[in-house]
């Protein structure tokens, strides 16, 4: 338990001395709302996804 | 973080992950499990913790203590307990103050309740105390 947290909070980003200022369960609401798994979460929607410049915006912007 | 007092000692206490890898090296056992089985003797006997199992408790106590002073020189076991000059073991105050910063860091799905009672039991304590003197 406590390597499957250590290892899953370097994952996370955390350093030891980050991970420090947790309790466990602040650690587990965190490690929840990192991975989405909170019941919130929801796959990318198209519309979510922004659209790459065209040419038309290249233009727009240098002039 | 919460703080004890154990004698003229104040201790820092941190239930944070780092403390369960402690606990674990230290004393090669898992601080949850011997968490469970406290948090069970405790309940048995609400005003009397002779029957506690305080080395147990001050393994607990070690490990959440270390991951306070995280980064810094910490002695090893025997070392920390031979800095503590005095200690009540029968102290619910203690006993209490560091079960509850256990207990409220380390499970998630209390949500204060064991606090709540921790709060309750001292008040019986201090209550029978102060009647009996």
């Amino acid at each position: 338990m406590d390597l499957i947290i250590l290892a899953n909070a370097k994952k996370e980003g955390l350093s030891f001395e980050e991970l420090n200022e947790f309790r466990v369960r602040d650690y587990v609401e965190f490690s929840n709302i990192y991975i989405g798994s909170n019941g919130n979460h929801k796959e990318p929607q198209s519309s979510d996804i922004a659209r790459g410049p065209t040419q038309k915006d290249i233009d727009k912007l240098l002039s | 973080m919460k703080k004890i007092k154990i004698g003229d000692k104040e201790l820092g206490l941190r239930a944070s992950p780092l403390a369960l890898f402690y606990y674990q090296t230290e004393f090669n056992k898992d601080l949850m499990s011997d968490l469970m089985s406290l948090q069970s003797m405790a309940e048995i006997n609400e005003n009397d913790f002779s029957d506690f199992d305080s080395v147990k408790l001050l393994q607990i106590i070690y490990a959440m203590n270390r991951a306070n002073n995280y980064g810094k020189e910490f002695p090893t076991f025997v070392a920390w307990l031979n800095g503590l000059e005095y200690m009540d073991l029968s102290d619910p105050e203690f006993i209490l103050d560091a079960m509850d910063e256990a207990m409220d860091g380390f499970f998630r799905s209390l949500n204060g309740e064991y606090q709540k009672k921790a709060e309750e039991i001292k008040d019986k304590v201090s209550k029978s105390k102060s009647e009996k003197g």
